[in-house]
């Protein structure tokens, strides 16, 4: 096997807050394969956008690291300063896109102002080079005539072509890692479609890593090549993208798995799960999932359940004795 | 469903909002008939005017033309007292439970204002009665009613504001988006409860949601929206099974399965055109796979065809 790009050790990350220490991430073990797009899924809260903002060391102030390791090729990137991290990996080496591309843009500044920033600070040249990088960061989203798309303002564009200036403005310093923060949700369907499609071509194109974070369970299907299962700040299941749907084995990763809509749903053979995702300052002990686990034995109230491999690229973190 | 009475109608229905660059018609002439104890689902893109189109059926906006019947009587000129009885018989409920519900008021406070407001129950201990009995039926506890909002979950809040929606005993509910802001495994639970509920009081829905999947699930009967304008309607089953109009086709491929041997293939391309300057005669026809030289000249008019209502030139043929 390769060596992974991302490799994420026991990480422990917590926020202070008024009311106590919010566990946040409670060792996360994490593999991302070079070359791949590896879903990160879980429910509202789960840590997994921490976790991708971790990555690029961008903290809030309340926010302590606990413990572990953020190996990117080797390098430890939480023994880095901020300086190193911004010199050395964001924008050239990691790169990311967020939820809401209204947001992520600078509404005063032109296109070109915007994407030619980014290329001044990662990949100084002449000007008449940048402006051809950035047509051809534009022409590989596939967005039609870029020359003047450049002279627009954000507010001009729809939702879809923001979150495709976004990607350009990401792939303009060719980073090896792209983290995808729910890039889609809030896009409707047709442009989710269009972006999806893009995403993909390009992956292959260039050969670029994907870490790709959401909720959506669909868009996981359309996506992915590996998926990894967060509950509560851990990773209860890794597993190919086939087998997440075909055989999941944590008892967590079946519910969301048999909660997703599909056309064979209707109201009544709809899943519900019970109980629901608990609140991180005092969270339950042992493995976060048990007090809504049909399969709860008293260990699982003890001991954090580890990743062990059930089969060659499939992890489960679960004191269940039957894992398949 | 076991009747077909017509409860909501709305007969060519348009709303226009002037803005600087030019009249926006957000509803163009929509005509829909709401069946009594069916869910009907409307689906679109951003934009497409559902939130506009139900806020006129409901009179929270004045509507630009048309006429909307209610139980055979028409509403399109009540007057504020009319309105505040009409209020009563058709309710809504929002997609964010977090901005619906008043952050500085107990959850108390919160559901005891339509009881006031219609004065549908008199006195603290008269009212406390009703919201127990509110809360109850939605799967929460008397104790939740000395709580404020922020002290509840996304998918509680989201049955507090389903339960102040139905505390007024409406005949209608309509619900936007309520699901949205909710995570999967909650949004199951409220769609049931939502069910159940129908069921019970014997209400009917009119749902509006951009996700597909959802639709599918819930409604009876769905609808299609494109820049204002209806373009299919009809049972949901026949819906996804044929759709008919190129726009429901383009619409219901780009909806992602949850199906790892399925991906999506012919996407819709292109994106929705300004609503300011809406292309002329049917106006999915720059995006259209299948358009003819009449779609640019003609907007075509809503045919029935099997069952089904489709408004596009392909079906005029006869």
């Amino acid at each position: 096997m390769m060596s992974p790009i991302l490799d994420i050790n026991d990480l422990y990350l917590s926020f202070s807050t008024e009311e106590g220490e919010l566990e946040a991430i409670n060792g996360l073990n994490l593999e991302v394969e070079q070359g791949k797009i590896h879903g990160l899924i879980g429910e509202t809260g789960c840590g997994k956008s921490v976790t991708g903002r971790t990555v690029l060391g961008l903290f809030d102030s309340n926010t302590m690291i606990k413990g572990g390791e953020i190996l990117y090729n080797g390098d430890d990137l939480l023994s880095k300063t901020q300086h190193e991290l911004q010199r050395d990996y964001r924008g050239n080496e990691i790169a990311m896109i967020f939820q809401d591309p209204g947001s992520s843009l600078n509404p005063v500044f032109k296109i070109e102002d915007q994407l030619d920033e980014v290329l001044r600070i990662y990949q100084p040249g002449k000007k008449a080079e940048r402006r051809k990088k950035m047509i051809a960061a534009l022409n590989a989203v596939k967005l039609p005539d870029p020359e003047r798309l450049l002279k627009k303002y954000p507010h001009q564009l729809s939702g879809g072509m923001k979150q495709r200036v976004m990607i350009a403005l990401n792939l303009a310093c060719q980073p090896s890692l792209l983290i995808a923060d729910e890039p889609t949700t809030a896009l409707d369907v047709s442009i989710q479609a269009q972006f999806i499609n893009v995403l993909k071509e390009l992956q292959k194109e260039i050969d670029i890593t994907i870490l790709y974070i959401t909720h959506d369970m669909a868009v996981v299907s359309e996506i992915c090549d590996q998926v990894s299962v967060m509950y509560a700040g851990r990773i209860v299941e890794d597993v190919s993208m086939e087998d997440l749907f075909n055989k999941p084995v944590h008892p967590y990763s079946k519910l969301l798995v048999s909660s997703v809509l599909g056309p064979e749903t209707n109201i009544d053979n709809l899943v519900e799960i019970s109980g629901s995702v608990p609140r991180l300052i005092n969270p339950p002990p042992g493995c976060r999932f048990h007090p809504r686990c049909e399969h709860m034995k008293p260990e699982c109230k003890e001991e954090p359940p580890v990743l062990k491999e059930v089969a060659p690229g499939h992890q489960v973190a679960c004191f269940k004795e039957d894992l398949s | 469903m076991n009747s077909t009475e017509v409860i909501l109608q709305a007969d060519k229905i348009q709303k226009i909002f002037p803005s600087k660059e030019g009249d926006v018609r957000a509803v163009d002439g929509v005509n829909l008939d709401l069946i009594s104890g069916e869910v009907f689902g409307l689906v679109g893109e951003s934009g497409c005017g559902k939130s506009t189109l139900s806020r006129l059926l409901l009179r929270l906006l004045d509507s630009s033309g048309g006429s909307i019947k209610f139980k055979g009587e028409d509403i399109t000129g009540f007057d504020k007292k009319q309105l505040k009885m009409l209020r009563r018989q058709m309710s809504l409920v929002f997609q964010d439970p977090h901005t619906s519900l008043n952050p500085r008021m107990t959850i108390y406070d919160n559901l005891a204002r339509p009881f006031k407001v219609h004065n549908l129950a008199e006195g603290r201990e008269e009212i406390t009665v009703e919201i127990v009995r509110l809360l109850k039926s939605m799967g929460l506890q008397a104790e939740h009613m000395i709580r404020y909002p922020h002290e509840l979950s996304g998918g509680q809040k989201q049955r507090v504001v389903v339960a102040r929606a139905l505390a007024v005993d409406p005949e209608v509910v309509f619900l936007d988006e309520p699901t949205s802001a909710l995570d999967v495994s909650v949004q199951a639970k409220i769609l049931k409860l939502l069910a159940k509920i129908k069921d019970e009081k014997d209400l009917t829905y009119f749902f509006i949601s951009h996700d597909i999947n959802l639709i599918r699930v819930i409604s009876d009967r769905i609808g299609v929206m494109y820049l204002g304008r209806m373009v299919e309607q009809g049972e949901v089953a026949g819906m996804f099974k044929e759709p008919m109009h190129p726009y429901t086709r383009g619409l219901f491929s780009s909806v992602p399965e949850p199906t790892p041997a399925r991906k999506l293939d012919s996407v819709l391309m292109g994106e929705v055109p300004s609503p300011v300057n809406p292309p002329s005669g049917c106006h999915f026809h720059p995006r259209c796979p299948e358009k003819m030289a009449i779609c640019e000249q003609e907007s075509p008019v809503f045919n029935y065809r099997q069952g089904r209502k489709v408004a596009c030139h392909l079906y005029n043929l006869d």
